[in-house]
Order: C-alpha cells, then sequence, then structure tokens
C-alpha cells in the first residue's frame, strides 16, 4: 500500500490513516432496510441542481455544477494546435479527470488512478457524439474536470458530463447539442434516479444515459450491476425523461450567463 | 489501427449494401471460428487459452490465494502484450490495459462464488483473474469475457478442513470454539468447481454501422465503424451485467431497445455454443484422459 500513490516529492502521509467514523452517519444508514421507501426524496426526483457557466475566467469555457453533495468544476481549454505532429483531420477531444484529495470519504493520494481514467472514459464518450471535431483537424479540445466533492462515481460522472457540456457551449466550441446525463439505480425492485453513494452501495445496478435531448439522440450508455432487460428499459425511459428536464436547466443557465455578461 | 479513409468508405459500403459483403466473406451475424482449451497453465487454479480464427489469442488464467479476513472480492486483471498492439506507445498501451480492466472487473467483481471460504470470517480464498491479450485481430472485448468464462469455469477450489488441537476431555476446558486453522484434505486432489460457474457472463459486442448491426469485427471493420455498443448478458435470467457504448456514433432510444433484444440473442446462442465446448473439454480433460492412462500398455 506505501508504494502505490508514492510520491517522493511530497510531503506523505503515515503509511496507514483511517477516516473518522462518525456516529449519527452509521446510525442514520443502518435504519435504512432493503425493501423501504426512499429517505429525502421520491423515487424519480433528482437533487436539485446549480450550473454557473465561465467561473475560471482564464479558461476559454468553463462550468460549476453542483448537485447537493456533488461539486464539480470544469475548465475547456481549445480548440488548440496539436502537439503530436501527426496530421489528424478530426480534431481531438481530450478529457482528464481528477479528484481533489479531500474529495472522498478517504483521502485521495494525488496521483493519477485507475479510477480517475475510467471516469474521463465515461464523460469522454458522453460529449464525443455531440462535438463536431471533424471542423478542427489537427486541434486539440482540452476539458479538464475537477471533482470537488463526490457522492458516488454515477453522479460524479452524471454531472462531469452536464458541467462539460455546458462549459464547451461555454467556449463557443460548435456542437450538434448539448449533451445531459442523468444517472439511475436499481434498489430492490425500485429505480431511483440521480443516486447517492449510499444508495449505489445498496443497489444491485446502475446506470447512466448520456443523452443530447435536442434531437433525441443517445451519446452514451453505462451500466452496471445486474439487472434485467426490461428494468433496463423502464430506467433508459426515466432517465431520458429527467435528461430533457436538465437539458432546459442547462439551456437557461447559458442563457442567464450570456445576458449577464 | 488507422486506415485510409478509400478502404473505409470501401467496408462500409461492403456492409451497407445487399447482401452484405465482408472481407472474409462472413454475413453479418457470423463470428470467425473460436478455438478453447482449458488446463493449459499447469501451476494456475484454472486457466483457458482462446483463439479466434488465428487472429486475437487471450490466455487466462486464475489463482487462488490464503487470505486472512471475510471474502475479498474477485480481482480482474489484464495485460496486453505489446507485440499485440505494435503500433501503439507505452502510455497508450497502459490505458487500453486500464480500459479493459475496468470493464472486466466492474462486470466480475460483483460475483460471489458461494465456496471460497476457508473459515468463516478468518481465512478465504482470494480469487485473481489474469488476462493476458497476447494477440488482437478484433473482437478482443467478447474473446476476454470468454476466455475469462473459461478460466472461472476450469478453476478448482482446493478442499480444505479445519483444524482445532483441543485439550483432554477430562482437563475442564471446554472448547467451543471455531478451528483456528486449516489443512488441505488431500494434497492430490484438484478439489472442486467454483460455485456457480455457469452464471459467469458473456459479452456480445454489436458493431452498428448506420442501420445495421454486425458481430465479430475484424480490426479493419472496427476501424471503419463508428459506434459500438457492448452488452454483458448471463443466463439463465437473462441479467445484464453490463453495458457500454464506445464509439462516436449515436443512437435512438428506439434503437437501443431493438439492438438489446437482439444482443440477448446472440448472447445465449454464445453462451450456449460456449458451454457445450466447456463440458466437452471437462470430459477431454478427465474422463478421456482416465481411459488414456488405462489403456498404455
Amino acid at each position: 500500500m506505501a508504494q502505490s500513490g508514492f510520491d517522493r516529492r511530497r510531503i506523505n502521509g503515515p503509511e496507514e490513516s483511517f477516516p473518522p467514523i462518525y456516529g449519527d452517519d452509521d446510525i442514520e444508514n443502518s435504519v435504512w432496510k432493503l425493501g423501504m421507501t426512499r429517505k429525502g426524496r421520491n423515487p424519480n426526483d433528482i437533487r436539485p441542481i446549480f450550473l454557473q457557466p465561465g467561473l475560471i475566467t482564464q479558461a476559454n469555457g468553463s462550468a460549476y455544477i453542483e448537485t447537493d453533495k456533488t461539486k464539480v468544476a470544469c475548465a475547456i481549454y481549445g480548440p488548440r494546435q496539436s502537439k503530436n505532429a501527426t496530421y489528424n483531420e478530426n480534431g481531438r477531444l481530450n478529457v482528464e479527470v481528477k479528484f481533489a484529495p479531500y474529495s472522498c470519504e478517504q483521502r485521495k493520494a494525488p496521483m493519477r488512478d485507475a479510477e480517475d481514467r475510467s471516469l474521463a472514459v465515461a464523460i469522454h464518450q458522453a460529449l464525443l457524439p455531440s462535438v463536431r471535431l471533424e471542423l478542427l483537424p489537427k486541434s486539440t479540445i482540452d476539458v479538464f474536470i475537477v471533482i470537488i466533492e463526490s457522492d458516488g462515481i454515477e453522479g460524479c460522472i452524471a454531472s462531469g458530463s452536464v458541467a462539460a457540456s455546458t462549459a464547451l457551449a461555454d467556449a463557443g466550441i460548435e456542437m450538434f447539442g448539448l449533451a445531459v446525463a442523468c444517472s439511475a439505480a436499481l434498489v430492490g425492485e425500485e429505480i431511483w434516479l440521480d443516486p447517492t453513494a449510499h444508495e449505489v452501495q445498496a443497489s444491485t445496478g446502475s446506470l447512466i444515459l448520456s443523452t443530447m435531448p435536442a434531437l433525441g439522440l443517445v451519446t452514451s450508455v453505462w451500466q452496471n450491476g445486474q439487472m434485467r432487460p426490461e428494468q433496463v428499459l423502464k430506467c433508459l425511459d426515466l432517465c431520458q425523461e429527467r435528461c430533457t428536464e436538465i437539458h432546459s436547466i442547462v439551456a437557461q443557465a447559458l442563457l442567464d450567463n450570456v445576458r449577464l455578461s | 489501427m488507422s486506415i485510409s479513409k478509400a478502404e473505409k468508405s470501401y467496408i462500409q459500403t461492403g456492409l451497407l449494401s445487399a447482401p452484405p459483403r465482408r472481407q472474409d466473406g462472413r454475413s453479418l451475424l457470423d463470428f470467425r471460428s473460436i478455438a478453447l482449451e482449458t488446463g493449459v497453465v499447469p501451476l494456475a487454479n484454472g486457466s483457458a487459452r482462446l483463439l479466434i480464427a488465428d487472429g486475437t489469442e487471450i490466455l487466462a488464467a486464475t489463482k487462488l490465494q490464503v487470505q486472512d479476513g471475510p471474502l475479498p472480492q474477485l480481482t480482474c486483471t489484464v495485460t496486453c502484450s505489446p507485440a499485440a498492439y505494435p503500433h501503439l506507445s507505452p502510455a497508450a498501451l497502459d490505458d487500453v490495459q486500464a480500459d479493459l480492466t475496468a470493464l472486466l472487473n466492474g462486470t466480475l467483481s460483483r460475483h460471489r462464488p458461494d465456496n471460497l471460504t476457508i473459515l468463516p470470517g478468518k481465512k478465504a480464498w482470494a480469487l485473481h483473474l489474469d488476462i493476458i491479450v497476447l494477440a488482437d485481430a478484433g473482437n478482443v472485448c467478447d474473446a476476454l469475457f470468454m476466455a475469462a468464462r473459461a478460466a472461472l469455469w476450469d478453476t478448482r477450489v482446493p478442499r480444505t478442513r479445519g483444524v482445532e488441537y483441543k485439550a483432554r476431555k477430562d482437563s475442564g476446558f471446554d472448547m467451543q470454539t471455531a478451528p483456528p486453522d486449516f489443512e488441505l484434505a488431500d494434497y492430490w486432489d484438484d478439489g472442486e468447481v467454483l460455485g456457480g460457474r455457469d452464471t459467469w457472463p458473456v459479452s456480445i459486442t454489436l458493431n452498428i454501422e448506420s442501420s445495421v448491426h454486425y458481430l465479430d469485427a475484424i480490426l479493419q471493420e472496427e476501424a471503419s465503424t463508428p459506434l459500438r455498443l457492448l452488452l454483458m448478458y448471463s443466463f439463465p435470467g437473462p441479467i445484464l451485467q453490463g453495458m457500454r457504448t464506445i464509439g462516436s456514433g449515436d443512437l435512438s432510444l428506439p434503437q437501443i431497445k431493438a439492438l438489446l433484444a437482439d444482443g440477448e440473442k446472440y448472447a445465449l446462442e454464445l453462451m450456449q455454443a460456449l458451454n457445450a465446448k466447456l463440458s466437452e473439454e471437462d470430459v477431454r480433460r478427465n474422463q478421456k484422459a482416465r481411459d488414456r492412462f488405462e489403456q498404455r500398455y
């Protein structure tokens, strides 16, 4: 354990450390049992979204999104000339995801790990079909996403995709449509939209749907865990419905931002 | 792999023409022939080697290790031989490995075979699945899951029994605790098969070229197809264990629903074929080997 995530140029913490366990948190979670109704909201409700484009001034485009305990900042640099010399007819979309060390219950060592990579791949896939890369030969668009606070991987991917798409629009990069994403988890026989980390842990399967609601097209489906096909279909329908709502939030946030400046 | 625009267009036109034409003369839903052998790694607890038409070659092996504590998760690791991807830089190769590992881990690590406990709560077998991609001639995902399934099917868990040293009855001590240690019941016996070995999923990759989809793409076809839909199904059920879209193309929701139904059908066929082959391998390695041994004079 000591070797992975070890960087001699940093001040490294003790070899082994444990996050504190808070008493009341434990009680709250242990009360919920499988088969009980969802705490705090209805199964089909998503958490309220706060979205602000253009927070990072030095970037070409940026966005900050907050859904309850998930907080994600995204900055876009580009389109700029690709560093590698090989000619490429299409532009390249480069997505990098970083967890802040204090973003999770357990401290994340400030080094790239496999989880960053899989999140970046998921967000890249959610954005890729929406961006008109064929108009940007020999160029690269860099998408940097920082997860300031995380409440489950699913929420991070969904919020990260929404933030990145908003930031791309803010940067004035041509797209077919805004790509927005919504997650769902199967808890018992119920489908809960926009699940938190605890809810995903209690679930048997989870799904993230990314769509371009303006065109009615799906850009990415990302499913893990065990679900029956009919449950998957139901999840897809519910997520798409919510994506339309999220789309109007994104569009409104972009409009407000333009009016202000 | 990058191919020229002309070749790309040639392949796409072939796939969309009626009847569809593919480079190697297959129809859209034909797989290339698959060769599979289990028990190829003598030091592993289970292993398999899979070959798709002398192209894609995968070696999978499982290893069991005793671990303290409760039942650990299955860990999968995929390593890609640089020889399989000569055009990739070491960094890009690492990314490919990480992606395949994440895909396999995300799908398989939720399964908990029921007979890996040695001493309840104290010791258990940690199951590691290591896969090496020796060559890639297309459709590496489906091959990975097939090889993983074969290796896990082939895995034998050594039989163990708890050991405890009890004080004599008349000493007054009451020893009703669980056994603190274990031993192998039989050194020469391979052991029993993993619990629930027929519930491991198979993967089916649907390559989507505008209105049609096809299976088992070769490298050139993969390079010219805008979108792939990966479906991981397990039976009986069917239960969807994973779904991914890869590529720059897009789909509509009704299209996805139709593809899910189709994928389920193909996955079932693939699963049945794989099960038949695996049972045949079991017979070859046990029954037939024993017969051969008896008739050796």
